[in-house]
Formats: C-alpha cells, sequence, structure tokens
C-alpha cells in the first residue's frame, strides 16, 4: 500500500528543509600549493577596508584556494588577504584571529606595508598565541603602515596541535511529579587541528583600551 | 558558618579556575619600547591557597544543601593538596616568581624586584614613583587561581592542573598601560579575552585519590603549568 500523497509530500519538504539547513561541510586543511600560479609580489589592487567604527571594524573572511597565492624568493608559497587599514590620527590596535575549520587550522602570519607596497615590518607564525581555538595577535599600528597583509606560513603548515577542552553543561531535567531541576555534567574534548594554508580569519580594528580618549 | 564559607570559597574558586572572561587585551608594542629596560616585578597577589575544583557535580542540583555539602568536600580536597604542596616543598610564590624572572631575563629585561603591599586581590591602584625605583617598567600580576580541575565527576572528566594570572606592563614615568593580558592554563571552554593554554596531556589523574597518591607527579603538573604561564608572559612582552 503506497503512502497517501499528504505523507509524502510532507517527507519531501522535510527533507528538503534538513538539507537547506545541513552546515557546509569545511574545506578540508590545505597542505600544498604546488598547483597554484603565485605572484612574488601581493597584489594590493583591491584590499578588503578596515575602519575604526562600524560594521567594517571587523572583518571574517575565508581563505581559500580563490584568494591569490604568493611566492617569497625561497619558493615558499602562502595564500594570503590584503586589509586596508584605518588612518587615523588615534593610536588604534588590530588584533587578527584565525579561527579552527572543520578539522584545520590557518596559520598565520602577517606583513605591514606602507601606502607604496614597500615592506615596513612582520610579525611571524609564533607570535600568535591561542584564545582557546583560535590563534590570535594584536597589534599596535604605526604610523605609515597602510595595509595588512595576512597570509600563510608555510614553515608550519602540516604540523598538528591537540588541545584538550573541559567543559560543564546545565540540563534541564524533569522530576517526574511536575517539577524541574538543573542536571549538571562535565566533559572533556581532544580537539586536532592541522595548520593548514585554508581557513577562516577575523581582523578587527579598535581603539587600545584605556586610550579611547586620547587624540 | 564554615560551611557557608567554604560553598563561598568553591564558587570563587570554581570562576577563578575556569577563566572567567578577562578583561579587553591592551597589545605591547616593543618595538617603540626598546629603551625600556629594566623591570620592576612587583609582589603578585596570590590566592590565600590552591583550588581543587569540580567545576560540576551532584551537589549544585540540590541548591544550598549541595553547595553547602560541596563547599566543605572541595575545603577538604584543597586542605590536602596544600599539604601536598607542602611535602613537596613546593611554594607557588617562588616558584613563579623565580619563573617569571627567567623569562623576563630571556626576553633581555633587566629584572628587580619590588615589594609592594595589596588590600585586595587587583591591580594595583597607584604606582611607586619611578625615581624610587629606578624601574622603567613594572610588572603587575595578580594569580587568580592555582590548583587542579576537574569538569565533572566520571573518569572520563579528570583532574589536570590549572594556572591563571592576570597581568599589566605599567610604564613606570607616566603609569602608562604598556601591556594587559590574562593568561588561563587550562581554562574550562572558551573564554573570551584571553590567552589560553591546554593542559600537558602527561598530568592527569582519574580522581583526587590517585592525584593525592602521586605527590611527585602532582606536584610537577602544576609546575609545568605555572612554567607555560610564565612562559606565555614573555611571549606577550616581547
Amino acid at each position: 500500500m503506497k503512502p497517501p500523497f499528504a505523507r509524502q509530500a510532507a517527507t519531501a519538504i522535510c527533507a528538503a528543509l534538513l538539507a537547506a539547513c545541513a552546515s557546509h561541510p569545511a574545506e578540508p586543511p590545505m597542505l600544498s600549493l604546488v598547483d597554484r600560479q603565485c605572484a612574488r609580489q601581493p597584489d594590493l589592487s583591491a584590499p578588503k577596508v578596515l575602519t575604526l567604527e562600524g560594521d567594517a571594524s571587523s572583518v571574517r573572511q575565508p581563505i581559500d584556494n580563490t584568494v591569490s597565492c604568493v611566492e617569497a624568493a625561497d619558493g615558499s608559497r602562502s595564500l594570503y588577504r590584503v586589509f586596508l587599514l584605518p588612518q587615523s590620527a588615534r593610536p588604534y590596535m588590530v588584533a587578527i584571529a584565525s579561527e579552527p575549520s572543520g578539522h584545520g587550522l590557518f596559520s598565520p602570519r602577517l606583513i605591514l606595508l606602507d601606502a607604496s607596497g614597500a615592506k615596513v615590518r612582520e610579525v611571524s607564525r609564533d607570535m600568535f598565541l591561542f584564545h582557546g581555538a583560535s590563534l590570535y595577535v594584536a597589534l599596535r599600528i604605526h604610523p605609515g603602515e597602510h595595509f595588512l597583509v595576512v597570509a600563510s606560513d608555510p614553515q608550519s603548515t602540516g604540523q598538528t596541535v591537540s588541545q584538550i577542552v573541559g567543559s560543564t553543561q546545565a540540563t534541564t531535567i524533569s522530576n517526574g511529579v511536575g517539577g524541574m531541576f538543573m542536571m549538571y555534567s562535565g566533559k572533556e574534548a581532544n580537539n586536532i587541528y592541522t595548520y593548514a594554508h585554508n581557513g577562516i580569519v577575523t581582523v578587527s580594528a579598535k581603539v587600545i583600551p584605556g586610550e579611547e580618549g586620547t587624540k | 558558618m564554615l560551611y557557608l564559607r567554604a560553598a563561598a570559597a568553591a564558587i570563587a574558586a570554581a570562576c577563578l579556575l575556569s577563566g572567567c572572561a578577562g578583561q579587553p587585551e591592551v597589545p605591547f608594542d616593543h618595538s617603540a619600547n626598546t629603551n625600556l629596560k629594566t623591570i620592576a616585578v612587583l609582589t603578585p597577589s596570590y590566592p590565600s591557597g590552591p583550588g581543587v575544583v569540580l567545576a560540576s557535580t551532584v551537589g549544585q542540583s540540590f541548591g544550598l544543601v549541595g553547595a553547602l555539602v560541596d563547599g566543605a568536600m572541595q575545603s577538604n580536597r584543597e586542605s590536602k593538596f596544600s599539604e601536598l604542596l607542602s611535602a613537596q616543598k613546593i611554594s607557588v610564590q617562588d616558584t613563579f616568581m623565580q619563573d617569571i624572572g627567567q623569562v623576563l631575563q630571556a626576553q633581555g629585561y633587566q629584572v628587580v624586584l619590588q615589594p609592594v603591599t595589596r588590600d585586595k586581590a587587583d591591580f594595583l591602584s597607584q604606582y611607586p614613583p619611578a625615581a624610587s625605583t629606578h624601574a622603567d617598567l613594572y610588572l603587575d600580576m595578580v594569580v587568580t587561581g592555582y590548583g587542579y580541575i576537574a569538569a565533572g565527576v566520571r573518569s572520563s572528566t579528570p583532574y589536570r592542573p590549572a594556572f591563571s594570572v592576570r597581568c599589566k606592563l605599567v610604564r613606570a614615568s607616566d603609569g602608562a598601560v604598556l601591556m594587559e593580558d590574562t593568561i588561563a592554563y587550562n581554562p574550562l571552554g572558551q573564554p573570551k579575552n584571553m590567552v589560553t593554554i591546554a593542559p600537558d596531556a602527561d598530568y592527569v589523574f582519574k580522581d583526587f585519590d590517585t592525584l593525592m597518591a602521586d605527590p611527585d607527579k602532582a606536584g610537577q603538573g602544576l609546575k609545568v603549568a605555572m612554567q607555560k604561564s610564565t612562559d606565555s608572559i614573555g611571549l606577550l612582552l616581547r
């Protein structure tokens, strides 16, 4: 006996809704860029604009196979994104966070350039420290620093990091006589991430805490 | 009254060791301060004793009575762990100061110790005049918790060492805050605004009895937690 049409339709709709709700699977960690065409200098023609206030003060961007690649003199390659820094007389800082994407974690390094594209300073991968599962660094921006290049670090790509993380949760449970109570429990996870050329970065510009009034 | 105090201590310790959200972080700009070479490490603030925290217990489901029971049990664990540290001749204060001194010297700083008294477990509200200390920088630190923490009562959530410290670098000449951050070794969950360090997998105890049965390892686990935390302070001051 065939199921009624209404039930078939409901099943199909539920399936479609579930498919639509399913989260987009994370890209696997990208560990090699041998098949990429890479320039010798980063392309500064279309930077993502950062501002000190408003929506553009924090920009979350994927770094994936669609972004550009740069090759260093030693032949090492990196994927990168370019950000245009706010030009402000007020002292400010920029925070860069790389968050896990599946089992991959974009391994970042930074290059700061002046308005002509000349390198002013570099921030190496080991300046990034963990904030939870994310790699994070914050910098005070110097006068004359115009572009921020967030690039993958080829030396650390492919290495893994293991993080044991404990957490607690509270669950509301019925006591069987119409009341509820909270049950508390703990759990541990061992998260293993592979440092990769791809991932997700968030770059935020903000006034340095405690110096909001400084001009 | 004793149990009430124990319950309050349990709540405070759980918060401190679990790494409640830190203050907004201020990054240090070493390249703009290369002329500042002498750091006076101010006597840090420490909690009154170690914390040995079960972050989730059955007692938490039973209101005040449960909190009292948990508090009493935690107080008992902490007394025993404090005795373990004494028997191992581990002074958290001495170890921490030794570690921080080594880390700062490795970063190229000259380090002096500047005794201060604190009336609360917080950063100093006023710093010594630079003329009296001859220091370029003051490192002000508040150790907010140390000891062991387990996420829950089951063997799948064992005790692991924990340590947390707030630190602030202040320019001696004008009191400007050049760096401020919080470092948490083995915090619970994903706390905001702080450097976090995942625990070393070697130092794990399925329950408190197992921890007490291996005092060498238990003490060493805490030392590693302190060392990795001070290493992070050094990294923040590069």
